[in-house]
């Protein structure tokens, strides 16, 4: 090799280093942990589950019940006050509680659905109306946990006020679903007649593999350019929360896999929960659909299917221009659509539910 | 327990860090298109993802430094005013780097497997994890394929290593986007966590 070129590449490299050590060096001083940014308290525990409520908003709102994906840590709604789902939607006055679904233990690996739907998520939203003399509560359901909310504002739509679904997949088989994809061959039939848990390294893993070249670069430009103060703390809390993937209770991820993705019974009216069937054509409370337009994770057009189940005259939908993760957690997200989220939230009911 | 590095993971930590030395570490990356018996053998006792969330910056950094050492090649031929596209070495050094990222990628698979439990039976169990790396092989080798000549025609001669590190990138997220949505892909995956879940059961 021409002497010359060599030198030049290689101190280039040396450089790159450099640098790769210091963004070590900041990570290793900055200790961050994963956790909610946003003062709360659990208010209620069920099983695993814990019931939270963040501080703020107006009493005299209905409470706002929020259920997140069951295949990530909910805390990515309020990684950092500046980046808080959480934060945005008790700017807008509204009292905010989360639904924690806890860490999964061996005992819970016999759980099917309908302990998150219809033991949890009513577990909660009873607890609400008790202690804050409602009928209904609003119920704003994430990802996997938007699937979860509308089966649970399907069953019991009295008790739901106005329901928000955030990047939700409801029909499995529209769009260009990689994760359908991957699960077409999967034998739950195993799983389901001897369910282990599944490992969140699993999880974690499949995450991973979706794309990892555009992950790559944007590593190496983190190496480049190394972040600092917020924006490092942020980096290394959304590091985490990718990383630390919780296992799924066995028999449930089992279902969720099989009557979801691989036979899309939700929008076939052909689902049942706890031997209840699940209509999507029952939801009468005003619902407002919001999906991004770049999802790797829920095609849009997975979650603008819903509409085709709900009056028009109690729909609405927002499109956000990012992905899956950017609608929680973005800037852009905080600027625009979730103060949007909390406005459409706050409005006055044209319609009662009966 | 913390878990002791792999051949791979210290490879990888040597290039990036310099302190062990490039040669090795590139013997390393390029044993892991052939070394897969090896690397599975290992599993019980090394992961080499199973290191935390900010081993990442890690792995890519290392990808990039190999590819600036692919890079130095390029550059040393058009400074002699020769052809690049049809460089064995050239090509078979970029299309390991691919297989070490994606394999590195998967190989937390080997991480939830012993999640499970799972003995380490070997043998039969892994035949859909080396037909899912036989997959990736493959696609590495037809991308770069693909890349060199499409690099030949820039302006090669004001190629920086920035810009030929995201060529590189960019033709590697196509290939591996058409893998992955791709039924063999699909199929190999999916038994390769059936695998996991019969042995998981049986034991």
């Amino acid at each position: 090799m021409n002497d010359e070129t060599s030198v030049d590449v290689a101190a280039e490299l040396d450089q790159f280093r450099e640098r790769y050590q210091q963004l070590n060096r900041q990570i290793s001083a900055q200790q961050e942990q994963l956790d909610w940014s946003s003062p709360n308290s659990v208010v209620l525990e069920h099983g695993a589950m814990r019931l939270r409520h963040f501080e703020g908003g107006d009493p005299a709102q209905l409470p706002l019940l929020i259920v997140y994906s069951h295949v990530n840590k909910p805390c990515v709604i309020d990684l950092h006050p500046d980046h808080s789902l959480v934060k945005r939607i008790i700017e807008k006055g509204h009292r905010v509680y989360i639904l924690d679904w806890g860490e999964v233990s061996e005992s819970d690996r016999e759980n099917d659905i309908s302990v998150y739907v219809e033991e949890y998520i009513d577990a909660a939203v009873s607890y609400l109306r008790q202690h804050g003399g409602f009928e209904a509560v609003n119920l704003l359901g994430i990802c996997q946990g938007g699937t979860f909310a509308l089966c649970y504002a399907c069953r019991h739509p009295a008790k739901v006020n106005k329901l928000v679904t955030l990047v939700t997949p409801v029909d499995f088989h529209a769009g260009d679903s990689l994760l359908t994809r991957w699960a077409r061959y999967l034998d739950m039939n195993i799983l389901a007649s001897n369910p282990q848990n599944i490992p969140g390294a699993l999880i974690t893993m499949l995450f991973q593999m979706m794309r990892p070249f555009e992950d790559m670069i944007r590593q190496v430009q983190q190496i480049d350019q190394p972040a600092a103060g917020r924006k490092l703390e942020l980096m290394m809390k959304m590091d985490q929360w990718v990383y630390h993937c919780p296992d799924q209770p066995g028999k449930a991820f089992a279902q969720f896999v099989q009557r979801f993705f691989q036979e899309n019974a939700l929008v076939q009216d052909s689902l049942e929960i706890g031997g209840n069937q699940i209509r999507l054509g029952s939801l009468q409370m005003p619902v407002l659909n919001v999906f991004a337009r770049y999802d790797h994770l829920v095609p849009p057009e997975s979650s603008s299917a819903l509409k085709r189940f709900i009056d028009s005259s109690s729909y609405q939908e927002l499109e956000f221009e990012g992905g899956h993760i950017g609608l929680l957690v973005s800037k852009k997200a905080q600027l625009t659509i979730l103060p949007e989220i909390g406005a459409w939230l706050a409005e006055p009911l044209v319609y009662q539910p009966s | 327990m913390p878990k002791k590095p792999s051949a791979i993971s210290i490879g990888i930590i040597g290039l990036i860090q310099g302190g062990i030395g490039d040669d090795y570490a590139r013997a390393s990356c390029d044993n892991l298109g052939n070394g897969l018996d090896n690397e599975y053998t290992l599993r019980q006792d090394n992961h080499p993802t199973d290191v935390g969330p900010f081993q990442k910056y890690l792995f890519s950094g290392a990808c990039y430094v190999q590819i600036g050492q692919c890079y130095a090649l390029v550059k040393q031929a058009v400074e002699q005013g020769k052809n690049f596209s049809d460089n064995e070495q050239l090509r078979s050094r970029l299309a390991a780097v691919w297989q070490s990222y994606v394999v590195q990628q998967s190989g937390a698979m080997s991480s939830a497997y012993a999640g499970f439990d799972v003995p380490d039976s070997g043998g039969q169990q892994w035949h859909w994890v080396h037909k899912l790396h036989q997959e990736v092989q493959q696609a590495g080798i037809e991308a770069m394929e693909q890349l060199l000549p499409v690099l030949e025609q820039m302006d090669s001669e004001h190629l920086d290593l920035q810009q030929f590190f995201v060529s590189w990138a960019g033709a590697c997220d196509q290939a591996y986007n058409r893998l992955i949505r791709s039924d063999a892909f699909a199929r190999a995956m999916g038994e390769v966590v059936n695998t996991m879940l019969v042995a998981a059961k049986y034991e």
